[in-house]
């Protein structure tokens, strides 16, 4: 194990680079740890995310540790600075205010980011993504002149998102296309119990069609869908799943598929860099195969097994349990939301 | 929290950034929308070259007299100078950094690695929106601003305002200026969430009367509405611009100013024009202050007034040109040779500049005697919204004139009880005098007998007793009235620290009570042993490293003090005496 003065450095403040950083300090007493992060946000549970709609509560109600915490375990945050280029081999990064930055290993814990849809892109600066607590204070913001929502996609951040939107008196619209219900294992009956469950709801639902073209009307928006249809509506939330959020290893030379590449040991195909949460994907050897993974627990336990790892423990991942999410009252497997509900 | 009460702000860069431009105009409409504000500017010594440069400001809903140690806001024009600053940063502060630097940064070279945990950083391309706006960088510090508007909400069209009276309507450069202002607040708007506790309103309260003005501007007021009409001096930091504002203002009533070619001629300016009955005054600091020194002797043995404004500064010799001091009290108390009485006022605000210059001139003039006052660098450059009372008819001789009857046969130096001797001016009939540095009798004739030299010193010591008893008000009480834990005893501008640390510590219920003395000498005794009688302990702050008031109270009463003294090179902060008194409270 290294004891001397090592620097590690995480880049992201999600489930798996806490995880990680609280590891490797228990592991480490000397070690510099550092945490980079684009959200100038703390760590917070995202599951909160939507009901801090509902309140007047601060943002710092959802955070998961205290700041304290990151001063007694002498991990330096850096929060609101965006990593725009790692360079393995000089063991460097360099962020978007043009500093570099030395590691001795590197985690990449960037988490996922919204699914923008190819068909959709163009149309990008009039979709409203819900994934950070920024988003969650600027939406909060606009509630009160909004009356009708539109998701497009339906993915389980859309369906947590539409709940709350339910509460504060808000008519809902989903347009389900191919990018339903991410992170769920997709089939047919798991999208008819669903449209079932959002109708009873009196959730407007357009199943089997898919958005083409949102224009402006007004201070609102038209959204326009293959078949036809048009929604006027206030806010068009995208709400077709998550990818992984790497682009800014682009040019690095690490081995990117949909998500970083990692092997058993969480290791990159980069000396000395590690991945985990869900901008990594992991190689089970139970399944002989790589995965995306997904949710918070998945994130905490790669994150954990990745720091030990960078403290040379030789730990092997192991294929999560498959856990079970309720929506409405039906059961869906799943692989790293376990105990997450949804009751809309 | 701490933004409740008042709201720090910070704004650090190197020289050539302007960054105590950009304060001089948040500070202002600060004042504008309503606030209370006082501010304090660090800079170099060095005119040439870059060094760090820090304006600082406190702003609140409240009345307030003294800075805060811990700063709300951080923003950086200059991140290597700004990253020490992090120090005195709330754990919940706010940094405001140029995310798009011109070069690569080394790792740790910017101060965006440096913050809290808990800490807010906002990112801003300051150098590309100032090229956007105005094809230079050098407007960095105006787009900040922009910036500093949209994220406190603090009414850009006041903003606007200031910075077209600051560049003068006319400027070609105001619309590109302007352009860089609106250009941070767009940026802010678009692209920045606010996460920070910090706000600002426009309050409604009426400050109509109000005046932004600093210590050295107070000075100058005070000795126009007394009616100086000649004011000598030699530019030195930080007392040069109380000779700047009069060169502006006191032509327009009547008066003269004169650059001299050192402070040796400017005391000597100051005491020809008192001689001929001119009210005149002089103002320096402490290198200057020694030059004058031999001066306040002559002026005490040739009764005659004149009115001498030390601001001190970091010392001894040129010392610390820009950083506040107060340690020429023992200076200003005893310097020169002999028996030297004088008096020695000390203003503690901004407000009391005014008053107390106006008041100096009427005291020298009555009993013909120099009369310093003494400021201090953070007095002296602080600036505050203030309200100057009206003066009393200061303007109106006090110079006690020869009855006719006395003029057969004038006596200059005559035996009064007061000590107090009658004085002709220049031109008055049969007023021939002899005026020199040495002892002389009642003509004025030298002598050097035991007789005449007694009598004589006892005159001019009698003229302070006469002083003390007819025109120094007695020092003012606050706080806790009766027997407490613990007095206060502070003067200058510590004395505002302590007040605001005061009003602290009583809301927490504590003993404690404050005695501000402004007239350092002659002191009023009776109320000051008074005071010390109720207080089981006496803690005297102040700004130097022997404890001179300290000491000086000693000579006189017999008390333990409790001292705190600094050589911060910064003025003492309330948080600082509120921390000390609640240590001395717990001992």
């Amino acid at each position: 194990m290294p004891k001397k003065a090592f620097k590690y450095v995480i880049i992201g403040d999600g489930h798996a680079g806490n995880s990680a950083a609280k590891t490797l300090r228990e592991g480490n007493r000397d070690a510099e740890i550092i945490i980079i992060s684009s959200k100038p946000t703390h760590y917070f549970d995202h599951s909160l995310l939507a009901n801090f709609l509902l309140d007047k509560k601060d943002i710092t109600s959802l955070y998961l540790y205290p700041y304290t915490w990151y001063k007694e375990n002498n991990i330096r945050l850096r929060l609101n600075q965006t990593v725009t280029k790692v360079i393995p081999d000089k063991h460097q990064l360099i962020l978007a205010h043009n500093e570099r930055i030395h590691y001795d290993r590197l985690l990449v814990a960037s988490g996922a980011k919204p699914k923008l849809p190819e068909s959709l892109s163009r149309y990008k600066s009039l979709l409203t993504v819900f994934t950070d607590a920024v988003e969650a204070l600027k939406l909060r913001e606009r509630l009160g002149k909004l009356k009708h929502v539109t998701m497009v996609g339906g993915d389980c951040i859309g369906l947590h998102l539409a709940g709350a939107m339910l509460k504060l008196g808000k008519s809902v619209t989903f347009v389900l296309n191919e990018y339903n219900f991410w992170p769920l294992e997709y089939d047919e009956a798991v999208k008819d119990k669903l449209i079932e469950s959002l109708k009873k709801k009196h959730i407007e639902v357009i199943a089997d069609d898919i958005t083409t073209e949102i224009v402006k009307d007004g201070t609102g928006l038209n959204v326009m869908t293959k078949n036809g249809k048009i929604i006027k509506t206030d806010l068009a939330f995208l709400t077709s799943g998550m990818v992984p959020n790497i682009d800014f290893l682009d040019g690095s030379g690490i081995d990117v598929q949909t998500g970083i590449l990692v092997d058993e040991y969480m290791h990159t195909s980069a000396q000395d860099i590690w991945a985990a949460g869900e901008c990594a994907t992991v190689y089970y050897p139970e399944l002989k195969d790589y995965r995306q993974t997904t949710g918070e627990i998945n994130a905490k336990v790669l994150g954990n097994i990745s720091a030990r790892n960078m403290l040379e423990e030789k730990k092997v991942v192991s294929l999560a349990e498959p856990g079970k999410i309720t929506i409405e009252g039906e059961d869906f497997i799943t692989y790293g939301w376990k105990g997450f509900s949804i009751d809309i | 929290m701490t933004y409740e009460k008042s709201v720090t702000i910070e704004i650090c860069g190197s020289s050539g950034d302007r960054s105590l431009a950009a304060g001089e105009i948040l500070i202002k409409t600060l004042s504008d929308i309503g606030y209370h504000v006082i501010s304090f500017d660090a800079y170099p010594a060095e005119i040439r070259g870059f060094g760090k440069t820090v304006a600082h400001m406190r702003a609140g809903r409240e009345f307030m007299l003294s800075l805060s140690r811990k700063v709300d806001i951080l923003i950086s024009l200059n991140d290597r100078y700004s990253m020490e600053q992090l120090k005195s940063l709330n754990d919940e502060g706010v940094v405001i950094f140029d995310n798009r630097p011109m070069e690569t940064v080394e790792e740790n070279a910017c101060i965006a690695g440096h913050l809290g945990p808990g800490m807010y950083l906002y990112g801003i391309p300051l150098y590309q929106l100032s090229q956007k706006t105005t094809n230079e960088s050098r407007s960095r510090n105006i787009v900040v601003l922009g910036a500093v508007s949209a994220l406190f909400n603090i009414p850009k069209n006041e903003f606007i305002n200031n910075l077209t009276v600051k560049l003068g309507k006319k400027d070609k450069s105001v619309d590109a200026v302007v352009a860089a202002f609106e250009e941070g607040y767009r940026y802010v708007s678009e692209n920045i969430v606010k996460l920070d506790p910090y706000s600002f309103e426009r309050l409604s309260v009426d400050r109509k009367g109000y005046k932004l003005m600093d210590g050295n501007k107070a000075v100058a007021q005070g000795a126009i509405d007394a009616g100086c009409k000649l004011y000598a001096g030699y530019p030195i930091t930080p007392a040069t611009k109380i000779m700047e504002v009069l060169f502006t203002e006191l032509p327009k009533y009547g008066g003269v100013v004169v650059q001299t070619e050192d402070e040796i001629s400017a005391i000597g300016h100051v005491t020809g024009a008192g001689f001929a009955g001119v009210r005149a005054m002089t103002a320096t600091s402490g290198p200057g202050f020694c030059l004058m020194t031999e001066f306040i002797g002559y002026n005490v043995m040739s009764e005659n007034p004149v009115v001498i404004v030390d601001s001190q500064r970091g010392g001894p010799a040129t010392g610390l040109p820009t950083k506040t001091e107060q340690s020429d009290l023992n200076h200003a108390l005893f310097g020169g040779n002999g028996d030297t009485p004088r008096i020695v006022i000390a203003p503690t605000s901004v407000k009391e500049c005014y008053q107390w210059t106006a008041e100096a001139f009427y005291l020298a003039e009555k009993y013909q005697m120099p009369v310093i006052i003494l400021i201090d660098l953070f007095l002296s450059l602080s600036v505050r919204n203030v309200l100057l009372d009206p003066l009393p008819n200061y303007k109106k001789s006090s110079n006690k004139v020869p009855a006719q009857e006395d003029m057969k046969l004038y006596l200059r130096q005559k035996i009064t009880d007061d000590g107090v001797s009658p004085r002709a001016l220049p031109g008055q009939e049969n007023g021939y005098q002899v005026v020199s540095g040495l002892e002389q009798n009642e003509y004025g004739t030298p002598v050097y007998d035991e007789h005449s030299h007694t009598m004589m010193t006892e005159k001019r010591f009698r003229k302070i007793k006469a002083a003390l008893e007819n025109d120094v008000p007695p020092p003012l009480r606050s706080g806790t009235k009766g027997k407490v834990k613990l007095g206060v005893i502070s003067w200058g501008s510590t004395a505002g620290a302590a007040a605001d640390a005061l009003d602290s510590v009583l809301k927490e219920g504590r003993s404690v009570a404050m005695l501000k003395i402004i007239v350092m000498n002659p002191l009023r005794e009776k109320e000051i042993q008074e005071f010390l009688d109720d207080c089981e302990k006496v803690l005297v702050p102040e700004l130097n490293y022997e404890g001179q008031f300290a000491n000086w109270l000693s000579m006189h009463f017999q008390k333990k003090f409790y001292r705190y003294n600094k050589v911060a090179t910064r003025p003492i902060t309330h948080d600082e005496i509120e921390e000390e008194i609640e240590r001395l409270l717990k001992e």
